[in-house]
This record gives C-alpha cells, sequence and structure tokens, in this order.
C-alpha cells in the first residue's frame, strides 16, 4: 500500500531523526515533562504572602497618569522604546513628529505645547554630557493629588525647578484612548500606548474570590489536563511544529528528483489527486505520530496528583488535533506547494521566515489573545496562575477561526499542488529546465554503486 | 615509456557487499572495451581506475605509476562520466575553463587547448551556450572535450553512447576512435555495437568478475559452431524460450526466426556465422546465467 | 605533458566559484542584513542592547553562507567529474569556507559600523563575537550537510539550535549563542572552537568519504 509505503519512507530518513530530536530536545528543555513540578492549587485565604497575584485592567483612573507618565518621560529623551514585533526598537522621532507629540501631551495636559516643547525637551537638550533632568525615575514624585511633580537634580542646577504636569480633569478616556492611539501612529505602532496594550498600566492584585474564581475554572472547564496540554501546545507549536514540518515535505518531495524517480511518477497510472494526498496525509501524520505520544507522556506526569478529581484524559489529543495540526498542515502544505512549483527548497525560507517573525510577534500575545494569520498561538500560562482559563475562554472563537484558517489555506495549497502536479505530468509546467535545474544539484550520492 | 594500464588481483567491496573479484588486465595502447550489463560492475572499475573510488586490494599501474598516487594519476587520465553534468549557471566555455583550472593548466595553456578541443568536437559555435541546454550528443562531446584538457596518456568513458541517436552514436564512435590513436581509451558499454564498431580487446564483465578478456576475433572464434537459426511458429515460441538461449528472434506473419545458442546441432536448425552479440550471450550464458531477449538491451 | 604544475590557483578558483556557486547565498545573506533593522532596533542602543541584532539576526548569515558550500558537488555527476581533475576538491571547498567566512565577517562589520552610526555602544568585540556565533551556526550546517549528502538537511540543526537558544536561554553556558546581551564575552571563544573544530570535521569527512566509498 502507498500509504504505508510513504510513512515508511518519512519515518526512516534522517530528517524525521532530526525532526524527533529536535521536538524532545526542545520540549524537555521547556520543562514539558515536568509538569507535576507546576501543581494547580487552590487558593488558600491569606494567598502567598498575602497576595493572590495581579491582573491587568483597563482602569481609566489608573492608565492614563501611569501612561502619561511613561509618555513624558520617553518624550523628554526622544527616546521610545517600541515592540513592533516583538524585539524591543527604540524610535527616535523627527522634529515635526516630535511636535506632534507635544501636541498630544498639551491636549492631555492642558500645558501648552510650546511650555511642553521648551520645559521638557528644551532642558533635556540644553543640558551638557552629564545633565541629569530626567522624567521618570527618582525625580518623579506622585502628590497626594495623584499629579507628578517632576524636579531636576538640585546639584547640577542651580535653581531647582518644578514642573507639574498632570492629565487634564475633564479629558474624557475615549478621548485619552484616541490620543495614544495617535502617539502610537507616530511611533510606528507597537508601542506601550498602543489600545490594545493601555490595559498594562492597570496592575490590579487579585482579591481571593477572583483567585477562588479562577482555580475553580480550571477545575471544571479545563478539567485540569486541559491547562497541561495547552501549555504543551503552546511550546510544542512555537518551538518546533510551525517550521520543522517544511523540512519533510520539501526533502520527500526532493527525493523524487535526486532519484530521477519523476519521469517515471510522472508516467505511472496512479493519480495525482491520490499520490498527493496520500504523500500529504503520510507527511502530517508522521509529524503528528511524536506529537501524541510525547503529549501523553508530559500529561500523565500529572494524573497522579489529581486522584480523585474529574480529569479529561482525552485533553492532549484534543489540542494536539485543534491546535497543534493545523500548524503543521499549513507548514506541510507550503513545503509540497511550494517544491512541486519551483523544484526548489524555496519552501524551507519562506517557512522559515514566516515562523521567525510569528514567534517574535507572538511573544507580545504570549498570554492568549489570537490574531486570525497565527502560525503558533500562543496561551504561555502555567498552573501557578490558574492556567487564565478566562482569558483562553474569552478568545476562544479567535482561536477557532484562526485554526480553521490555516486547515483550509492548507487543503487550499494541497489542491493547487495536485493541479501543478497534473499540469507537469501533461507536460505542460516546468517544461524549461532552468528553474528545476538551479538546485537540483542535490543528487543522491548513495547511488554510486550503480555500474 | 610505460604505455599500458595493469590491474592484477583487484577487489572491491561496498560495505559488506563485493562488486568486483579478482580483477586481472593487461590494456594496452587503442580502444578497449568494457562490456557487460548494467550493475556489472564496470562502473566501479573504472571509477577505481580514475581515483574516484578507493580499492580494496591488489595492485594498479596506470603507465608505470601506482594508482595509490592520485594525483600524479589524475595528471595522466581524463575522465568522462556515466552522465555529465555541469554547475547550472555556467556556458559551455566556463566549464572548460573552470575544468582547464583545475586539471592544472596555465592560462595561455587553457586559451589554446580549450580552441582547440571545441573546435574537434565541433562546439565552438556553442561556446556561450548554457551547459543544461545542451543536447545529450552536444553533452557528450563536451564530456571527452573536458576528459582531453589535460592531453592524457589514458582517456576512460563511461557509457558514452547510452542516450544517443544512432546517428550520433556512430559520430561518436569514430571522434574515439580518432582519438585512440595515440592513448589508451578504454571504453564502457552495454551495447554489442559499440564494441563491435570500435575495439580490438575486449573484456566481459558479470557480476563483478571478468569472464572474457582477449580480442574481438578471438572472442568469435569461442563462439563457432554454436550459434543456430531456424524458424517456428509464432506458437512454439514460449517453449522455445525456455529450453533455448535466444539471442535475437524477429517475426514474419506467424513465423518467427530465431537464433539462438547451443552446443550441439538441434533438428530443424542451421548453424550460422556467430556475431559478438551471440558470442557475449555465449560467455553470459556459459557463466552461468541465464539471459532472455531483451535484458542486455543493446542493437538489436 | 604540457602541463604547468605551478602554485595552486587560488585566485581563479575563487573568482569562478563566487560567479556560479556563491552568488545567490552571498545576496541572500545582504539581504537578512537589510532586514534587520525593520525587525529590531540598531539605533540608541546600549551596549547588552546592541548585542541583540548582531547575534539573534546577523548571526544567521552564518547558516546562509557556510552551510550550502558543499552543495554544487552534491550532484554526484558533477562531483565525479571534478574529483578526476589534478586539483582535488578539498582545496576548492577550502576556497569557498574562506571568502564565505570573509563576506560574513565584512557584512557583520558593516552592520556593527552601521549600528554605530546610529549612536549604538559598540565594541570591536562584539564582531568577534557575531563572528564565532555565525561560524558556529554554519560549522554545524556544514557538518551536517557533508554527514549526509544533503543540504537542505544540513539547514535543519543550526536553525533548530537557535530555537533552543530563544527557548532555554543562558542555560547553554558556553554554548549559548546570545551570551553578549547578558554582558559575557567569553563563551564566544568555545563557540568559534567548536566552530572551526567542525568545519575541520566535515572537511576531513569529505577527504575520507571519497577515498572508502
Amino acid at each position: 500500500m502507498l500509504f504505508v509505503r510513504e510513512i515508511k519512507k518519512i519515518v526512516k530518513s534522517i530528517p524525521y531523526l532530526i525532526f524527533v530530536a529536535a521536538i524532545i530536545i526542545g520540549l524537555y528543555s521547556q520543562g514539558v515533562f515536568r509538569f507535576d513540578k507546576d501543581p494547580l492549587q487552590e487558593p488558600q485565604p491569606g494567598g502567598v504572602n498575602g497576595s493572590y497575584g495581579y491582573r491587568y485592567d483597563e482602569i481609566p483612573q489608573m492608565v492614563m497618569p501611569s501612561a502619561l507618565r511613561n509618555l513624558l518621560s520617553e518624550f523628554s529623551n526622544n527616546n521610545y522604546t517600541t515592540y513592533p514585533i516583538g524585539f524591543m526598537k527604540h524610535v527616535k522621532l523627527g522634529e515635526g513628529e516630535q511636535e506632534g507629540m507635544a501636541e498630544i501631551l498639551s491636549e492631555i495636559t492642558g500645558s501648552s505645547k510650546e511650555t511642553i516643547l521648551r520645559e521638557v525637551v528644551g532642558i533635556d537638550s540644553a543640558g551638557s554630557d552629564n545633565y541629569t533632568f530626567q522624567i521618570g525615575g527618582d525625580n518623579m514624585q506622585q502628590g497626594e493629588d495623584g499629579n507628578f511633580t517632576i524636579g531636576s537634580d538640585a546639584k547640577q542646577h542651580n535653581e531647582p525647578e518644578k514642573l507639574t504636569f498632570a492629565v487634564r480633569d475633564d479629558l474624557e478616556y475615549s478621548r485619552f484612548r484616541e490620543l495614544m492611539k495617535q502617539a502610537d501612529d507616530l511611533l510606528g505602532g507597537g508601542s506601550k500606548y498602543a489600545p490594545d496594550s493601555l490595559s498594562q498600566y492597570g496592575t490590579v492584585p487579585l482579591t481571593y474570590e477572583e483567585a477562588k474564581e479562577r482555580y475553580k475554572l480550571a477545575l471544571n472547564s479545563d478539567q485540569i489536563t486541559g491547562g497541561y496540554a495547552r501549555l504543551f501546545s503552546d511550546y510544542a507549536g512555537a518551538m518546533v511544529l510551525s517550521v520543522l514540518p517544511v523540512f519533510l515535505a520539501v526533502i520527500l518531495c526532493m527525493k523524487d528528483q535526486r532519484a530521477k524517480m519523476e519521469a517515471l511518477i510522472y508516467t505511472k497510472k496512479m493519480s495525482g489527486v491520490k499520490l498527493t494526498l496520500i504523500r500529504y496525509a503520510a507527511l502530517v501524520i508522521a509529524a503528528m505520530l511524536p506529537v501524541v505520544i510525547l503529549s501523553y507522556l508530559s500529561n500523565m506526569v500529572v494524573w497522579g496528583s489529581y486522584s480523585g478529581m474529574r480529569l479529561d484524559y482525552l485533553a492532549p489529543l484534543k489540542y494536539d488535533l485543534g491546535w497543534l495540526m493545523p500548524s503543521v498542515m499549513i507548514s506541510t502544505a507550503i513545503g509540497m506547494f511550494l517544491t512541486e512549483l519551483t523544484d526548489t527548497p524555496i519552501a524551507v525560507a519562506v517557512q522559515g521566515l514566516w515562523w521567525m517573525f510569528d514567534i517574535n510577534l507572538g511573544i507580545k500575545t504570549v498570554h492568549s489573545g489570537y490574531s486570525l494569520f497565527r502560525l503558533a498561538p500562543r496561551h504561555n500560562v502555567g498552573a501557578k496562575a490558574w492556567f487564565k482559563t478566562q482569558d483562553y475562554l474569552d478568545y476562544f472563537q479567535n482561536l477557532m477561526q484562526n485554526r480553521f484558517l490555516m486547515a483550509g489555506i492548507s487543503l487550499l495549497l494541497v489542491i493547487f499542488t495536485i493541479l501543478i502536479y497534473e499540469a507537469k505530468r501533461k507536460g505542460k509546467f516546468g517544461g524549461n529546465e532552468s528553474i528545476k535545474r538551479v538546485f537540483s544539484n542535490f543528487r543522491n550520492r548513495k547511488n554510486q554503486s550503480q555500474a | 615509456m610505460n604505455n599500458s594500464i595493469e590491474i592484477k588481483n583487484l577487489n572491491k567491496f561496498y560495505g559488506k557487499k563485493q562488486a568486483l573479484y579478482d580483477i586481472n588486465l593487461s590494456i594496452q595502447q587503442g580502444m578497449y572495451g568494457l562490456l557487460g550489463r548494467n550493475g556489472a560492475g564496470k562502473t566501479t572499475l573504472m571509477k577505481t581506475l580514475a581515483t574516484l573510488l578507493q580499492k580494496k586490494d591488489g595492485e594498479i599501474t596506470v603507465c608505470g605509476v601506482p594508482i595509490e598516487n592520485a594525483g600524479e594519476i589524475r595528471k595522466i587520465i581524463g575522465y568522462l562520466p556515466q552522465e555529465f553534468s555541469m554547475y547550472p549557471s555556467m556556458n559551455v566555455g566556463e566549464a572548460m575553463e573552470y575544468l582547464a583550472i583545475l586539471s592544472g593548466l596555465n592560462s595561455s595553456e587553457r586559451k589554446t587547448r580549450i580552441d582547440a578541443l571545441l573546435k574537434k568536437v565541433n562546439l565552438t559555435e556553442h561556446r556561450n551556450k548554457k551547459v543544461k541546454a545542451l543536447s545529450g550528443g552536444m553533452k557528450r562531446r563536451l564530456g571527452i572535450a573536458q576528459a582531453l584538457l589535460n592531453n592524457p596518456r589514458v582517456l576512460i568513458v563511461d557509457e558514452p553512447t547510452a542516450g544517443l541517436d544512432p546517428e550520433e552514436r556512430v559520430r561518436f564512435r569514430n571522434l574515439l576512435s580518432e582519438i585512440a590513436e595515440d592513448k589508451i581509451v578504454i571504453l564502457s558499454t552495454h551495447i554489442v555495437g559499440d564494441i563491435e564498431a570500435t575495439c580490438e580487446d575486449i573484456a566481459i564483465i558479470n557480476e563483478g568478475r571478468v569472464i572474457y578478456n582477449g580480442t574481438v576475433d578471438e572472442l568469435l572464434q569461442t563462439a563457432e559452431g554454436r550459434v543456430f537459426t531456424m524458424t517456428a511458429s509464432k506458437r512454439e515460441l514460449p517453449q522455445l524460450k525456455r529450453q533455448l538461449s535466444i539471442t535475437s528472434m524477429h517475426t514474419q506473419g506467424n513465423k518467427v526466426h530465431i537464433r539462438f545458442i547451443a552446443d550441439t546441432l538441434m533438428q530443424g536448425a542451421k548453424v550460422c556465422e556467430p556475431n559478438i552479440e551471440d558470442a557475449y550471450m555465449l560467455y553470459l550464458h556459459t557463466s552461468g546465467v541465464r539471459d532472455i531477449l531483451g535484458e542486455i538491451g543493446g542493437e538489436w | 605533458m604540457n602541463q604547468s604544475k605551478g602554485c595552486f590557483p587560488t585566485l581563479e578558483i575563487a573568482k569562478i566559484n563566487l560567479k556560479h556557486n556563491s552568488l545567490m547565498s552571498i545576496f541572500v545573506a545582504g539581504i537578512l542584513c537589510l532586514l534587520v533593522p525593520l525587525l529590531i532596533g540598531t539605533a540608541n542602543l546600549d551596549r547588552n542592547a546592541a548585542a541583540m541584532p548582531l547575534e539573534m539576526f546577523v548571526s544567521l548569515i552564518g547558516i546562509v553562507l557556510l552551510t550550502p558550500v558543499f552543495q554544487p558537488e552534491q550532484n554526484e555527476e558533477i562531483n565525479d567529474l571534478v574529483s578526476s581533475k589534478y586539483f582535488s576538491t578539498e582545496k576548492v571547498y577550502l576556497i569557498r569556507i574562506v571568502y564565505s567566512a570573509v563576506a560574513a565577517i565584512l557584512l557583520i562589520v558593516a552592520f556593527t559600523v552601521y549600528m554605530k552610526i546610529r549612536s549604538c555602544d559598540m565594541a570591536p568585540v562584539m564582531v568577534l563575537g557575531t563572528v564565532a556565533d555565525a561560524v558556529f551556526l554554519g560549522a554545524m550546517g556544514m557538518l551536517t550537510s557533508a554527514l549526509t549528502g544533503n543540504t537542505v538537511i544540513g539547514y535543519m540543526p543550526p536553525l533548530l539550535y537557535y530555537a533552543l537558544n530563544i527557548g532555554m536561554g543562558p542555560k547553554l553556558g558556553s554554548f549559548y549563542l546570545f551570551s553578549m546581551a547578558i554582558g559575557n564575552y567569553k563563551a564566544k571563544i568555545w563557540l568559534f572552537a567548536m566552530g572551526v573544530l567542525m568545519i575541520a570535521g566535515s572537511l576531513l569527512y569529505q577527504k575520507l568519504r571519497k577515498r572508502t566509498i
């Protein structure tokens, strides 16, 4: 049977060995086989040193002053930190853009744009090398009224200055958000002023009741194992499964070329539909096989700790199929499609780049929140935070949309692969040797004994 | 000057699998043919001579130089592999230039030599064509040209005529014969016609062993009186195929003329003049190999 | 014999190989460097932050440049052809390795200078550290490519090792690729030495393989 033969061909290959080794080492390094060290604990009254952890909330009274304080500080140095794709980026604004930022600050504080430019930037840039005028840090004091007083360092300046900036009393929060959005746009996006980042300024301690609520949700909705399975999927997806299957696909498809099998296969009666589908299924299943095993090995570690409690023993399988398989599918499909299209291993570069962007972008949403085109969804929350099950449930629909989209695109690519394959077989495509030959240098030297 | 290749007790293994068994050959100036089926060990032997493979034991000297001295050997041999291809972006001129540099020619030698060789193989006007865009015959001719870059004393060509059309094949054989006037040219083939047209001395290799070593004439002599023809009806053919070593056949209506090898004359058959094909089949046959028509895939 | 066996024609071989076998990878490496400023900040960074673009991105050019050095001759037909010539293929490999490494160093120096101009706190030692990363990653690919005879497989281990570094962080000790970002420059000596060792190993394997098959 062709399916069994294809699976065998994949499983016995060196890249597959590397693939399996990579999953095991990668996941081991993230501690997924020691989940018992991170047990789910019922919150006790009094918490850990009186704390039950924190949550972020977009509470205007907290967000507005904190965000303003941060923006003033960055404005004064004209050195803004942003995370456009996850990595830190320092942005320096041009003169006109700084003025635009001053306008925003002016509307928030009620001070005139000129004052802000003069008092904040002016002092900053007029200073010598050892100027110490800073906004933020030790020099900024929060008054009783919640306003910030910015003082310069008395040692460096003869006349200590006192500048007071505070959020205007009559500023609506909705307008504040708009202004923050403008600031974010000025910075090129990815700043801490972006609407979806503002909640970071509102850190609220959890109450005992809230902690208890979260714990219950982990018990009832995730049935404990679900939370661990999700954490496993988070690591497995981001580290290997979104990128490595492309290698398996490319190498399998190029093997035919190396062995000069192409001409042989094309003339065989076997339909392109059947061959491509079988090969695709074999690749996906071969890639999923170790994942399913490892997900259970990881999950089973905790089963003993919760004897008597209701556990979902199918949780790892559900997450393997629902969360991880679409990533494997798309990675495999891109590999097959681009290899069939170009006869080159270009898919490795394409998928590698997408993965690189995706994991870096994903760092921002590491605690759930799944954009439509996310390759590897993230939800990196362990049992200590009770898996943040509510966050997961809140975004569940987005996750589903994303996963279905990925699976859909995969199948579409497989259909395209079949079409190209059929066209090639009829000789309509790939007649030009030039593309084919560029990378066809990968020939099997194992055939050297042929005499 | 010693102008011969001496091979003594050569054995060659791929892992545990033995590819060549105790080969003993002495090859003199002129064309020398290695005949054998695909997978018989011809390429292994040629690659060993071209220093691409290392022998297990035995002794080989090429024009007096022991094969272990790979650098010296490479100076005096030219090699055309079975499949010829070059870095994908190179054109004919660039490929020759690069291979000439690797052969150790200096720039003035390169220029004159490349011009002369391209002219000799009729590729001068294709100089700027990409190697991969050449036709099969042109590729082989380029292959010969590059093998001659260092003006070798020994030219080793592996299956040079496979895949060429009949006209190209004849041209190629003639080219080789011309070259062989002052060199040792070793030619491997599974096509009997190549040998017939070009070689005096041949060796037949089967399953890693030399089963014949001598001149073409001697080969024919050994088959004298053992090749027969007969006409039979098509219906009898399956049974005859099982009984006889048929070397060729052609049908005419519901009759079939067959040519076969046997030790004694059988009823209805006539003795006929053996050709190399018959003799070759006879050797394969007597060395314990049962062959059926088509397996050696020659020009029938 | 009309051959002159003078000195080894290093420059001529290098020139031809650059044109026909390495132009693409050098081009890709250059593009990669141009993309880095879009991915991560490359201005106004302090010493440790400035190490990030170099270690996390620029060092990847090692994979692009060094891993495919054996690729052209992995076509067995080409291998047979060039191996039968007087000058050994290992020397050609060595030439490719040297100019690929030089290309990597030049790109890294250029990127460091670019960051310096954009007011980052750079030091010459950072060039060496990044080169060590690049050589280590590239050599890992080179060795795999030599052992498997397939350059595509060769790309896998270095990429995985890179991912492992993102996942495991400084726990990798002396073989942590991003150590300059946490102020450790000494670890690079190990990476570099290991890289050189792997390159030597893959060359040796190429030589032995040919003689024993």
